[in-house]
């Protein structure tokens, strides 16, 4: 066999070497003038390469030094060949190989650099005789590809090369013989000569197709198929004449390919190449669809195929019809209409139904292969009706429908026909043929009415028509004619007598008439077909705005086929008003509500539908909407009234406000919403009384806001206006008042839901500030000394203050804040002015230049400010603005905010101030030296020396060093120690403000908080043994205060790790990645140090530290450090069960727990060990008295428990079912379904 | 089990929505919830019929109606409809709902347990039976039984 391969070698003997008649040589030759001294280290390389005895790394090295050579131009590529000639033809099967390998590679590594065309030519002619070579095969199909991937610029395979490519390919390559990474590259290769040389192959004619055919049959390989499907699709583009060769063997082809239809692949797991049964599905696809000559033997497979009872092979063979049939020509689909629609008809229809009425119950169908069903049903359609869509034709006429089309087809089917004449025989006459007792039985309304599930006849009758009308103008216009014709007489007649109805019998009852059924099936049918036409001509506007210029929408845009729906457009109005007022009355005259319900839905769908058509296209009168629209805010505004269709109503605006923006710049704008319906809104919020009526328009505001950024405008400015009326009288009455609560919920709105959908790059910028603007404006208005106001109006004012003010860019910010500041100075100047002439003035530029000196002269007075909540609304300010804001003034704002926040009298304010001064530390940014003076330069690390030793501070400080209540036994020692927890308030947040930045100064104030709670010996409850010598009032209250201050510790060490509202990415706080990790990594070995030199009393009080800080960070985090974690958690347990203050640390370190007990990796490892502890530990907490939602954890913690390992859970199995028995008789229905679970869960494992 | 199905085709019902009842008192930590009918049901409706894949709710064997609960006196009357008047599953179904109330209830509960009357040939013998401690337990104790049992009660958490 080599021998034989070899003899047929066209490559000449040995000894004919320098015959120029060898291409590959002499071409070299030419192209260089012959040197004898080639550079000997390429040779070297070669020879190593060459050797198919030396490992790949060997190989890999010699080849990159010689392309590295070859780069760097110190050899040239012919010089090479010249040197690799003996072995490209040598008889030495395995040298050659390697060889002609070589040589490939090089050409792959080559592919960027230019080379001249004689080279590349022989180059071609040499690879495209080597498809020949048997041995060398690999390399030949590599060399080849390389050389048709190389672009023009870099010299490319001429075309008569090409051809020779293909020529030899076809006569040598049997693709199916080779092994798989062979068959990969002949069909790459075929690939790129079919992609890229196209013109030049294409003169092969049915060679080229035959010889693809022989090439891709048969193959299985995923990889491979890809190839192969797009190589049909490129053959089929090559040959679109009805006489060429792809024509010819057309139904070869097809039979090739169609073999793999249905697509089943499953990759095998770990598979690194990636590709899915979805990639090879949609290749086939594209395969399939890619010639009119594979259309008929197509459809007719994938009809065949979707008889199938594999769910699968359905679901294909829908898929495909529906894309193939948007491709394939109209003409096809028309000769195949019939076919095409018994099928789709039989997957609708399951076959066991033919005989049932349409009303009737079928059992429910794959809800997958339905909807799919419908998709492919409307493709067909559109395609169909395509073909004929000439736009002219249906502008004043209607089409006329040719027999057997598929329209037709559906149009004039039994079931449609039965659906029609029920509807008219109802409606005229008490009942019809269907139902001759009268009695609608109570399941036919809910086959009709449900969405998924148990349907009918008629309801998939109702789903086909809208499916058809979605489809294409034509077939809606068609559809239009039809339902609008009969029903609209349906809906009118049998609402006049619905009246009567509603009387005279009892609804819930459901033997409501066959009329008033007849009704809700025509309301139906309407509703989903208005609806259905209003998706098509969204659809079509919206493609068309997006593809042509929207000058002329009004002229250019096919409205016509739309006729049949705006004639009777004002009956249809009035009918879906009608029944929206009988849904209400049905709803409150029966008990049963649901067909009152869906009167209701369907007329407000309709209502929908009508007012939603785009401005464009819609041909109703700008009354006619304003009518729909003055229904439907009618109903908006009276929620008491409408309350069970109020959220539906919403959503109908909602998609209302969409449709106007969306056609916003096209033909003529509607604006009724902006114009008419927002005035009334706002109105009715100002007039209402009740909190109910008040939450109702503000859920109505928001969600109009979050529909259109105009909208969201206009209601930002009239609610600005509107606090700027309200706020300043509300503000002062202490007392909640129905007008506090309106007020409070606005501005909660306004801060919740409207401001943060305003965008900082769009064009909405102006309507932050003029919130803020509203807002402080009223304020500042405020009389002096205003001491008594409402607390809630001004943390809701505080809050929307910061919202906004995060809302505004750099500029308005600083704007905002000086007039801030004025307000303030301004308030300092009138407590001043008796004893101080100069008044203290700002201006925008004096943040900036404003001297320090009078800066503390200001912070010297806010003393003698007697509005607390000014400096607290300065608070919001600084937390919400961007760093850099204060450069300079830092100090002085420090002192402000310190202050402020140590000051007892401003408590609802204090912990504002801290967050404010944490929010200074933490976005500090630090100066230029060069250009101020070095004392005017605070640098972070003074600022913090600063706040630390100040004098406010130092009191937690010397807490630490005092033991306990010694030193407070004076009447300063009060006063001393309320000091002592705001300052400790303080500490946590400017840690966390230091976490943050990452800086390592949080480990001092974390070892001060932790000093605290290490010199903590009192106990959280009353100790009925103190009580005896502790009688003194006083020193009980410093008892109190004691705890207080080391409660606020505990708490400090989870402030600083929580997720803050104030300090985060949002309000431009500075957050290093992954801080609490670090944070808490550096915490852990101090809370064991401090945990061994303590005492028991001490030591409850760093568990609750500890148990504050674990809770707070991420589990995840935790994961690595829970060897050192649970023992300690345990231990925590019991000791904070006793106090119901510790409730929620409880519950947090439940959590904790039960993570660790799920969590496979780390956690059951190291639970593994503490089994018996672990369960110790839960079951006293089981008679937990203070919450149920920690017996309940508890509960799923016993049960996680059951998954560690048996030999050690096994042995406690009595003792925990022994106390779930208690658990199941827990006054608390949740706690006692839980230990049933659990209960259950124990008892399982004894079977094991 | 026997060879022929005693009920080859039984009427199967729909089931009730499972209804999420909020605490009556939530923010009242002390506020007692009473063990009621509607919570025993809720253990016992996913019991599976030893002969067919449905639950005795869907084969309507029980329904909330058919029990009566005194949390006070600490008494539970559940009185079940066996599919068939013939049907000999119906000790086994009573002993299922025995078990698994036995595990769900706390244990200061009386249980007694009755078919409906009329809707069994042998109502009193199994009546007895159902409530007859010493025969409960020596039925658990048969391998075979208590294999069944547990089957039954397998799937009544979804």
């Amino acid at each position: 066999m080599m021998n034989r391969c070899w003899r047929e070698d066209p490559m000449p003997p040995p000894d004919k070497l320098h015959k120029p008649c060898t291409g590959i040589i002499a071409a070299a030759e030419a192209a260089i003038s012959v040197m004898a001294s080639s550079a000997p280290s390429c040779v070297v390389h070669m020879e190593t390469y060459i050797n198919p005895d030396h490992s790949e790394a060997e190989h890999a090295k010699s080849y990159d030094a010689i392309i590295s050579l070859v780069l760097r131009g110190v050899v040239s590529i012919q010089e090479v060949v010249l040197e690799l000639g003996a072995y490209l033809i040598t008889t030495d099967n395995a040298v050659r190989a390697r060889g002609i390998l070589l040589l490939a590679k090089l050409m792959m590594g080559l592919s960027t650099t230019k080379l001249v065309e004689p080279v590349v030519h022989s180059m071609a002619i040499f690879f495209a005789d080597r498809l020949a070579d048997w041995h060398g095969l690999q390399g030949a199909l590599l060399g080849s590809l390389a050389l048709l991937k190389r672009s023009k610029s870099v010299g490319a395979v001429s075309e008569d090369d090409a051809v020779r490519f293909v020529k030899s390919a076809l006569e040598n390559l049997h693709v199916q013989a080779l092994t798989q990474q062979d068959r990969i590259l002949c069909l790459e290769l075929l690939e790129s000569l079919l992609g890229t040389y196209a013109a030049a192959v294409s003169s092969l004619g049915s060679d080229l197709v035959y010889g693809v055919c022989a090439a891709i049959e048969g193959e299985t390989d995923p990889r491979c198929l890809l190839i192969s499907f797009h190589i049909v699709e490129l053959l089929a583009h090559m040959f679109p004449s009805p006489e060429g060769p792809v024509a010819d063997c057309a139904e070869d082809l097809f039979d090739i390919i169609s073999r793999y239809f249905p697509v089943s692949f499953t990759p095998p797991p770990n598979d690194a190449r990636g590709i899915t049964r979805e990639d090879l599905a949609t290749s086939l696809q594209k395969a399939f669809v890619s010639t009119p000559f594979f259309s008929s033997s197509c459809i007719s497979l994938l009809l065949e195929k979707l008889s199938s009872r594999l769910h699968i092979a359905k679901i294909d063979s829908l898929k495909y019809l529906g894309l193939c049939a948007l491709d394939f020509s109209g003409k096809v689909m028309a000769e195949f209409s019939k076919p095409i629609w018994v099928a789709l008809k039989s997957e609708l229809f399951p076959s066991s139904v033919s005989n049932k009425g349409i009303f009737d119950v079928i059992p429910n169908n794959d809800q997958e292969i339905f909807n799919e069903t419908i998709i492919c049903l409307r493709r067909c359609i559109k395609a169909v009706q395509n073909q004929g869509d000439n736009p002219d034709r249906v502008n004043f006429m209607m089409p006329e429908i040719p027999k057997q089309e598929l329209l037709s087809l559906i149009l004039e089917d039994d079931s449609v026909g039965d659906l029609f004449r029920f509807i008219e025989h109802c409606t005229y006459s008490a009942s019809s043929e269907l139902m001759t007792d009268g009695n609608i039985s109570p399941q036919w309304i809910v086959a009709l009415i449900n969405e998924e599930g148990a349907t009918s006849k008629a309801r998939v009758m109702i789903d086909i028509l809208s499916a058809v009308a979605q489809a294409s103008c034509s077939a809606c216009s068609c559809v239009l004619e039809k339902v609008l014709q009969l029903n609209l007489t349906a809906v009118q007649e049998s609402y006049s007598s619905q009246n009567i109805i509603t009387e005279k019998r009892n609804i819930s009852t459901w033997n409501a008439g066959s009329r008033q059924f007849a009704n809700l099936v025509a309301l139906l049918l309407s509703t989903k077909v208005v609806n259905a036409a209003n998706g098509l001509a969204q659809d079509q506007a919206y493609t068309f705005i997006k593809t042509q210029s929207p000058v002329n929408i009004d002229e250019v845009v096919n409205k016509y086929w739309l006729e049949p729906l705006f004639v009777r457009a004002p009956d249809l109005v009035d009918a879906y008003v009608e029944a929206v007022t009988v849904g209400k009355q049905i709803i409150l005259t029966a008990a049963s509500n649901t067909l009152g319900l869906q009167y209701c839905q369907l007329g407000v769908d309709g209502l929908r539908g009508l007012a939603t058509f785009p401005a464009p296209i819609s041909l109703l009168s700008s009354d006619q909407v304003n009518q729909i629209i003055s229904f439907l805010t009618s109903i908006l505004l009276d929620k008491e009234q409408y309350d069970f269709i109020w959220n539906h109503v919403l959503k109908a605006f909602s998609s209302i406000i969409a449709t106007e923006e969306t056609f916003k710049d096209f033909g003529s704008p509607r604006t009724y919403v902006l114009d008419e319906v927002i005035p009334q809104l706002l109105k009715a919020l100002v007039q209402s009384k009740g909190i109910q009526d008040v939450d109702a328009n503000l859920q109505a505001i928001s969600t109009f806001s979050a529909s259109r950024p105009l909208v969201l405008e206009r209601l930002l400015d009239n609610l600005g206006d509107s606090i700027s009326f309200w706020l300043p009288e509300t503000i002062v009455k202490s007392e909640p008042a129905g007008d506090t609560r309106k007020v409070e919920s606005i501005l909660r709105c306004i801060s919740q839901d409207l401001l943060p959908l305003c965008n900082l790059e769009g064009g909405d910028q102006a309507a932050a500030p003029k919130i803020l603007h509203s807002v402080w404006s009223s304020i500042e208005a405020l009389p002096v000394s205003t001491l008594k106001y409402s607390e809630q109006i001004m943390a809701a004012c505080m809050e929307v203050i910061r919202v906004a003010v995060q809302k505004c860019n750099a500029a308005v910010q600083e704007d905002v804040f000086s007039k801030a500041l004025q307000t303030v100075a301004d308030r300092v100047n009138i407590c001043d002015k008796c004893n101080d002439s100069k008044a203290i003035a700002f201006s925008k530029k004096d943040i900036c230049k404003q001297s320090i000196p009078t800066l503390f002269k200001l912070s010297s007075c806010y003393q003698k400010i007697q509005e607390t909540w000014l400096i607290a609304l300065l608070a919001s300010i600084v937390i919400a603005v961007r760093p850099g804001l204060l450069y300079l003034q830092e100090k002085f704002f420090l002192k402000l905010f310190l202050d402020a926040a140590l000051d007892k009298r401003r408590s609802p304010y204090t912990e504002s101030a801290a967050q404010a001064l944490a929010s200074i530390l933490n976005k500090w940014v630090e100066g230029k030296k060069e250009n101020h003076l070095s004392s005017d330069l605070l640098t972070l690390e003074d600022a913090i020396n600063f706040v630390l030793t100040s004098e406010s501070i130092s009191p937690v400080k010397s807490f630490m060093n005092s033991n306990g209540l010694e030193n407070l036994d004076n009447s300063d020692g009060f006063l001393l120690s309320h000091k002592r927890l705001q300052g400790v308030q303080v500490l946590s947040w400017v840690g966390k403000a230091l976490a943050m930045r990452g800086d390592v100064q949080v480990k001092d104030i974390a070892v001060l908080l932790l000093s605290i709670l290490k010199s903590s010996d009192l106990e959280l409850g009353k100790d009925p043994k103190h009580e005896g010598y502790r009688m003194n009032k006083e020193s009980e209250e410093h008892e109190e205060l004691t705890i207080a201050i080391a409660t606020a510790a505990a708490e400090g060490l989870g402030i600083i790790i929580k997720e803050s509202k104030a300090l985060n990415k949002k309000h431009y706080a500075t957050v290093r990645p992954l801080y609490k990790q670090r944070f808490l990594c550096s915490m852990l070995p101090l809370f064991f140090q401090a945990l061994r030199e303590v005492g028991n009393f001490e030591r409850i009080w760093l568990l609750r530290g500890l148990g504050h800080l674990i809770s707070e960070t991420p589990h995840t985090a935790l994961m690595s450090d829970v060897q050192l974690v649970l023992p300690l958690l345990l231990e925590a347990l019991p000791a904070l069960s006793k106090d119901s203050r510790d409730m929620n640390l409880v519950l947090a370190i439940l959590l904790v727990l039960s993570s660790f007990l799920v969590d496979t990796h780390y956690g059951r490892n190291a639970a593994a060990d503490h089994v018996a502890n672990i369960v110790t530990r839960l079951i006293p907490l089981l008679q937990y008295q203070f919450s149920m939602t920690v017996r309940e954890t508890v509960l799923q913690c016993l049960g996680a428990v059951v998954g560690l390992p048996y030999s050690r859970v096994y042995p406690l199995r009595m003792q925990v079912l022994k106390s779930l028995s208690a658990a199941l008789d827990d006054p608390k229905r949740g706690v006692r379904k839980e230990a049933v679970r659990c209960h259950r869960i124990w008892m399982a494992i004894s079977s094991k | 089990m026997a060879s022929q199905l005693i009920n080859a085709n039984p009427v199967v019902h729909e089931r009730k929505a499972r209804s999420v009842r909020q605490p009556t008192s939530a923010h009242d930590d002390l506020a007692v919830e009473p063990i009621d009918s509607l919570e025993v049901f809720d253990h016992v409706r996913d019991i599976k019929d030893p002969e067919h894949p449905y639950t005795l709710e869907q084969l309507n064997v029980v329904s909330e109606d058919s029990i009566a609960v005194d949390d006070k006196r600490s008494h539970v009357l559940i009185t079940f409809t066996p599919t068939v008047e013939h049907c000999s599953m119906a000790t086994l179904i009573g002993l299922c709902i025995r078990v698994k109330l036995m595990q769900s209830l706390p244990p200061r509960f009386k249980i007694d347990i009755k078919v409906s009357p009329g809707s069994h040939a042998s109502e009193v013998a199994v009546n007895k039976q159902l409530n007859d401690k010493e025969r409960v337990a020596a039925a658990l104790e048969n391998p075979n039984l208590s294999q069944m049992v547990d089957e039954c009660l397998a799937s009544s958490e979804e």
